[in-house]
Order: structure tokens, then C-alpha cells, then sequence
């Protein structure tokens, strides 16, 4: 039986180790992002006057572009950029990408098998990924959580969850 | 004063009382589940009670928000997840205390600080109401604009070690805020040309995402990490320990309820901001902050559940949502055919009062649910995350789901949870995006009346900050957050705390 995991989460661990490996290549893209942004904002209404519509987002995503200006100003000395497989590893692991294509996949499975029958697939084979043992005890955990928050929700909140072919 | 006797309608009538009971311990529950909030579960609750009698809804919906604000605090000390916005500076030093063994006395301790502040948010609402009502009318668009950078600028600052991270992460929310057609020239504004963008993004879609699924993603990250199991003995606080941090706890309530009864901002500010103020103040905190300090916890608990009874001010008084859960309450009195503003307290004093009794009453089982749940609680936190973690995506998704109704709201959820799995990675915080998104548009439109009104003069306009003594208040405020802010600051002051030692 696993104990819970205390150490991970948080939404503000520090990262003790320096920053982890690609973050040049994450600052590159915000940085890149923010600049469309902020090319968007300026499209709104341009400079036409300072109570124009446009005015507020600019200042917001100058705020975007010059803050990112100012860490990867501060990153590119102490940083290296990290090998790919040390990438791979500790940023992208195999498990988490298996977790998040179970997700994108229970969201597309949604509406054409509907609430009950998705999230009993997603729930088993989320479970099993992660958890590996008891094969059995998963298939049961899943149902009976489905149809508890399946009751809770239509029942006791009387939302309209998607319905499928079959529920 | 005639009207006073409703104060105790909800302690009477049985049903009342049944809902406000049940509030508050769901409340603990969902504040503490990340993913759930309770802007989340109060907007649930106004489409699930709207062909209640309008008593029984707000003593469910008081419950809830009572409950839910404190019960972000176990999930914070416990887990390092706050379970809602108002506990992020709470998990600052109540996860380390539970890596010392000390998370029974801990959640204790918030429990009884959380009761305090609230009954003094409470005790602000009935007597100071009037009073904070005229004061906040004096409120130009630009004092709103000043306080809403200020929130951000202390979010951004603490969240992070970062100031150019939680800047970023502030802007990156405001802008996100900002999609879709603007209220005042219907123009389209960040929508790449997709009329489905034209409504805006759900912030509750945003907030799930970078809350829930984010975290999710990010705990399968440290998943292999050896386990440490959190002993949580005797959660019943000493009472010299009560009495020791009495003063501290007053004097964060102050500061929550002054930050609730400001428009837009609510117990998440509010704690932080106590925090902030107990970190400059407390001469010899019991640990250094940061490394488990009592004072740490007492500061953010006692200010975001002050923070309630703060927030109800504005709702009651001027019809100006609090935070983002009064705006919700406000939308339950419409549908309830009242209306909030000045002539709510004219024409219904007996709902102000039965309202002011009902959270004494939400409180009092806040104490009660609060020191003796945690066996229960324990089980949930003991549940292997293998099982956990995936209960979470799909109560994530159900939760996106229901508020409009929308996959593309489940879409967007999805979006943001990875955005946000490696905003966390690279070291950005998470809660300035939040605050951004729920404040982008009101400093948007703060900005431009003022601005208006300046009739689009730069010199109008600035001079406006220096003349009203309000704007000038927190002019100063702003200017005195940004110099304590810069590099040579710091160095100033170590220079000067190398020169004392």
C-alpha cells in the first residue's frame, strides 16, 4: 500500500537544484508568446487615445514582454540549457505524458460515450498507470466513485452531465 | 435596531440551522480538495437552490463560504497544496511545520484563528457596515486601479522569489481576463478572430486548470519521491498557545476585514497581505518565517476568514461584490428578486441581520467541525495518490463541465493545467495568474474612466493620484511596495543590518 506522497505539489516549491533543464528553450517561448500578444493588443486600436480600448492590454502585455526581457536577461548566465534527455527525463517523464493523453482522451470520449461510461475507463486506466497493483481493487474504486459523484452532481446538484450513447 | 431579533432566526428554526451545518462542513471539505473551490461550489449551489426559500440558500451558501476558506488551510498544512487561493500563504509555514511532526497543533491553531478572524469580520459587518459603506463610496475608478496593482504587486512579490516571474504571471492572468468583447466599444480583443472567444474564458476554467490539473501533473513529477507520512496527533490547540497569538490574530483580522471590504479583493489578498505585515512586524517569531513559524499561520487564517464578514460590507451595503464568492451571492439576491445596494438595508433590515446571525452561526460550527474531523480528513489525505490524482481530473472535469455547461470550458481547463505543469516546472507562480484574470477587467475599466474623466490628459490624470487623499494614500502605498521591491533596496537595508550587528 502506498502512503501518500507528502513532498510533491506545492504551488511554489523553490527548485533547490537551479532551474531545470529547458527552461532557456519554456522563457523563449513566453517571451516569443508574449510578443504575438502584445502585437495583438496593439491591433485592437493602436495608439488612437489613451482611454481606447486597446490601451489597458498593451500595458499588460509590455508588462508580459518586459518582465520576460528581464528574466531571461537574468537566466542566461547561470543557467545551462541541459542536455535532451535530462529533459525528457525530469521535465516530460513517460508517466506523464501516458497521464496527459489519458486525460486529452477521456476529454474527446466525453460526449460520444458520455459522462458515466468515460470516466469509468478513465478512472481504471489512470488508476492502474499509476497505481500497478490489485487489478481488481481499481475496477471497483473506479465504479464506485463514478457513481457517487455521478449522484452527487445529477442528483444533488442537478447538473446536466454529457450523456453518451449507452448512459 | 427593532429588526435585531432576526439575528437569531437561523439559530432557531431547524432547517436553517440543518443547512448552515451541512454549509460549513462540505465547505471544509471542498476548501480543502484542490480543484474544488468555493466560487466553484457557490455557483453550483445558486443553480441547484434557486427554487429554495431564499433563507435556506444564503444559509447554505454562508456555510459553504465560511467552511471553504478555512478548509484550504488542511490541505496547505498537510500537502503544500493550498486548497484554495486564500490559503497560499498559509501553506508558507504550515507545511514545514508538518514536515516537523507538527501538523496536529497546527491545524489547530488555524482552526481557532480562522474562528477568531471570523468572528471579528462578523462583528465588523454589523456595527461598521454604515460606516465603511460612506467610505467606500469616495472610491474614484483610479483608487480602484491603484488597489487592484497593489494586490497584484504583493502577489507577485510573495508568490515567488521572482518579481520579474510574478509580474509576468500577473500580466499573463490579465490578459487572459481581457479575451474576449470589450464591455465599453464592443470591440474584440484577443479573440484571433473566434467568435467563440467573444464571451471571454471561464476563470473558473482557469482556476481548475492551473489548480487542479497543474498540480496533478506536477505531483506525478515527484511521484517516485519517498513518502512522508504526516503524524497528526492532538489537534486541540493549548490554550496559552491561543493566548499567545491572540494580539497577532486581531490584528490580521483587522487587515482582513479591510482588505474583504474592498471591492475585488478577498481572503486570498488578505492573507497575504497579513502575512506580509506579521513578516515585517514580529520581532521573534517562534521559527524564522518560511521554516515553520506559528506566527506564519496565524497572520494568513485569522485575515482570510475576517476577510468573509469584510466581504459581505460591500455586498450588502453598495451591491459591489467583495470577492469573487459575494459577486456569486449577489447573482442568488437577484434571482431571489432582491436587490443588493443602499436600499437593501432600508427595505430588508431583516435579511441584514438574519444574514450577520447566520455567519456567527456558520462560524460557531466552523470551531465545531474544525478541531474534531480530522480522522475523517486523515483517511482522505492517507489515500494512495495513485487513486487520488485521478479522482481529481475527473472532479475537475465535472466541475468545469457544470458551471456553463461547455467542453470547450473542459478544453480550456485542459490548456491551462499544462501551461500551468510547466509554468511551475520553470519556477513561476501560479496565484498571480488568477488574481489577473478576476482583476484584468476591472483595472481595465478602473483605468479608462479615469482616464476618461482626465479627458485623456497624461498630466490630469497623474496629478489626480497626488491631489485626492485617498489616491494619495495609496499612491504612497504603491510607490513604498515597489521601492521595498528593488535590488538596492535590499542591499541598503543589509547594509545597514550588517552595520547593527
Amino acid at each position: 500500500m502506498n502512503e501518500p506522497d507528502q513532498t510533491g505539489g506545492a504551488a511554489d516549491v523553490r527548485v533547490p537544484e537551479g532551474a531545470p533543464p529547458g527552461s532557456l528553450i519554456f522563457n523563449g517561448f513566453l517571451a516569443l508568446a508574449s510578443l504575438v500578444l502584445a502585437y495583438q493588443a496593439w491591433t485592437i486600436s493602436g495608439f488612437q487615445s489613451l482611454s481606447s480600448a486597446g490601451v489597458f492590454p498593451m500595458l499588460a502585455t509590455g508588462a508580459m514582454v518586459v518582465s520576460m526581457i528581464v528574466i531571461i536577461a537574468g537566466s542566461n548566465r547561470r543557467d545551462s540549457s541541459g542536455t535532451g534527455r535530462r529533459f525528457f527525463g525530469d521535465v516530460i517523464s513517460l508517466r506523464i505524458v501516458a497521464f496527459a493523453t489519458l486525460i486529452i482522451g477521456y476529454m474527446l470520449a466525453l460526449q460520444p460515450l458520455g459522462f458515466i461510461v468515460a470516466s469509468y475507463l478513465f478512472l481504471t486506466a489512470a488508476m492502474f498507470l499509476l497505481h500497478r497493483k490489485r487489478f481488481l481493487l481499481t475496477l471497483v474504486i473506479s465504479a464506485v466513485s463514478v457513481a457517487v459523484i455521478y449522484g452527487l452532481f445529477r442528483y444533488v446538484f442537478v447538473v446536466v452531465l454529457p450523456r453518451g450513447v449507452f448512459f | 435596531m427593532e429588526n435585531f431579533g432576526y439575528f437569531f432566526m437561523g439559530w432557531l428554526d431547524p432547517s436553517l440551522l440543518a443547512w448552515t451545518a451541512i454549509g460549513t462542513f462540505a465547505g471544509i471539505y471542498i476548501g480543502a480538495i484542490p480543484g474544488l473551490s468555493v466560487t466553484m461550489a457557490a455557483s453550483i449551489l445558486i443553480s441547484f437552490t434557486f427554487t429554495w426559500d431564499v433563507n435556506d440558500a444564503l444559509a447554505l451558501i454562508a456555510g459553504v463560504y465560511m467552511g471553504g476558506v478555512y478548509g484550504g488551510s488542511r490541505t496547505a498544512i498537510l500537502l503544500n497544496i493550498p486548497g484554495a487561493p486564500s490559503a497560499v500563504a498559509t501553506a508558507l509555514d504550515g507545511y514545514p511545520l508538518a514536515q516537523r511532526g507538527e501538523a496536529g497543533p497546527a491545524i489547530g491553531l488555524s482552526t481557532v484563528m480562522s474562528v477568531i478572524g471570523g468572528f471579528v469580520g462578523i462583528l465588523a459587518l454589523a456595527v461598521a457596515a454604515p460606516v465603511i459603506s460612506q467610505f467606500a463610496l469616495m472610491f474614484a475608478p483610479r483608487d480602484y486601479l491603484l488597489i487592484a496593482i497593489i494586490g497584484i504587486l504583493l502577489v507577485g512579490s510573495l508568490a515567488s522569489n521572482s518579481l520579474a516571474k510574478g509580474i509576468f504571471a500577473a500580466s499573463l492572468g490579465i490578459v487572459i481576463g481581457l479575451v474576449g468583447m470589450d464591455p465599453m466599444t464592443a470591440q474584440a480583443r484577443f479573440t484571433f478572430g473566434e467568435f467563440s472567444l467573444m464571451g471571454g474564458i471561464s476563470y473558473v476554467a482557469a482556476m481548475i486548470g492551473f489548480f487542479g490539473v497543474a498540480e496533478v501533473l506536477y505531483q506525478l513529477r515527484t511521484f517516485d519521491l519517498p513518502a512522508i507520512k504526516q503524524k497528526v496527533g492532538n489537534i486541540i490547540p493549548k490554550w496559552s498557545l491561543i493566548r499567545k497569538y491572540l494580539p497577532l490574530s486581531l490584528q490580521s483580522s483587522a487587515i482582513g476585514v479591510t482588505i474583504g471590504a474592498l471591492p475585488g479583493t478577498g481572503g486570498d489578498i488578505a492573507a497575504l497581505l497579513a502575512y506580509d505585515q506579521a513578516k515585517r512586524t514580529v520581532k521573534n517569531p517562534s521559527r524564522p518565517f518560511g521554516e515553520g513559524a506559528y506566527e506564519g499561520l496565524v497572520a494568513p487564517e485569522s485575515a482570510n476568514n475576517a476577510a468573509v464578514g469584510g466581504a459581505y460590507v460591500p455586498m450588502l451595503t453598495l451591491g459591489i461584490p467583495g470577492d469573487a464568492v459575494t459577486a456569486i451571492i449577489i447573482g442568488a439576491l437577484y434571482i431571489h428578486g432582491l436587490k443588493p445596494g443602499p436600499l437593501l438595508m432600508v427595505e430588508t433590515p431583516h435579511l441584514f441581520w438574519f444574514i450577520v446571525g447566520n455567519l456567527v452561526l456558520a462560524n460557531i460550527f466552523l470551531l465545531i467541525f474544525g478541531l474534531s474531523g480530522i480522522k475523517l480528513f486523515s483517511k482522505i489525505v492517507e489515500m494512495p495518490k495513485g487513486i487520488i490524482l485521478p479522482l481529481i481530473v475527473v472532479l475537475s472535469v465535472v466541475g468545469t463541465f457544470a458551471v456553463q455547461n461547455s467542453v470547450t470550458d473542459v478544453y480550456w481547463m485542459l490548456a491551462f493545467g499544462i501551461l500551468g505543469y510547466f509554468l511551475k516546472v520553470y519556477g513561476f507562480p501560479v496565484a498571480p495568474v488568477i488574481l489577473g484574470i478576476i482583476l484584468g477587467p476591472l483595472m481595465d475599466v478602473s483605468y479608462r474612466r479615469a482616464m476618461i474623466s482626465a479627458r485623456d490628459d497624461v498630466m490630469i490624470f497623474a496629478g489626480e493620484f497626488f491631489t485626492s487623499p485617498l489616491s494619495l494614500i495609496l499612491t504612497l502605498s504603491l510607490i513604498a511596495i515597489v521601492v521595498g521591491q528593488t535590488p538596492l533596496w535590499a542591499r541598503l537595508r543589509g547594509r545597514k543590518a550588517a552595520a547593527t550587528s
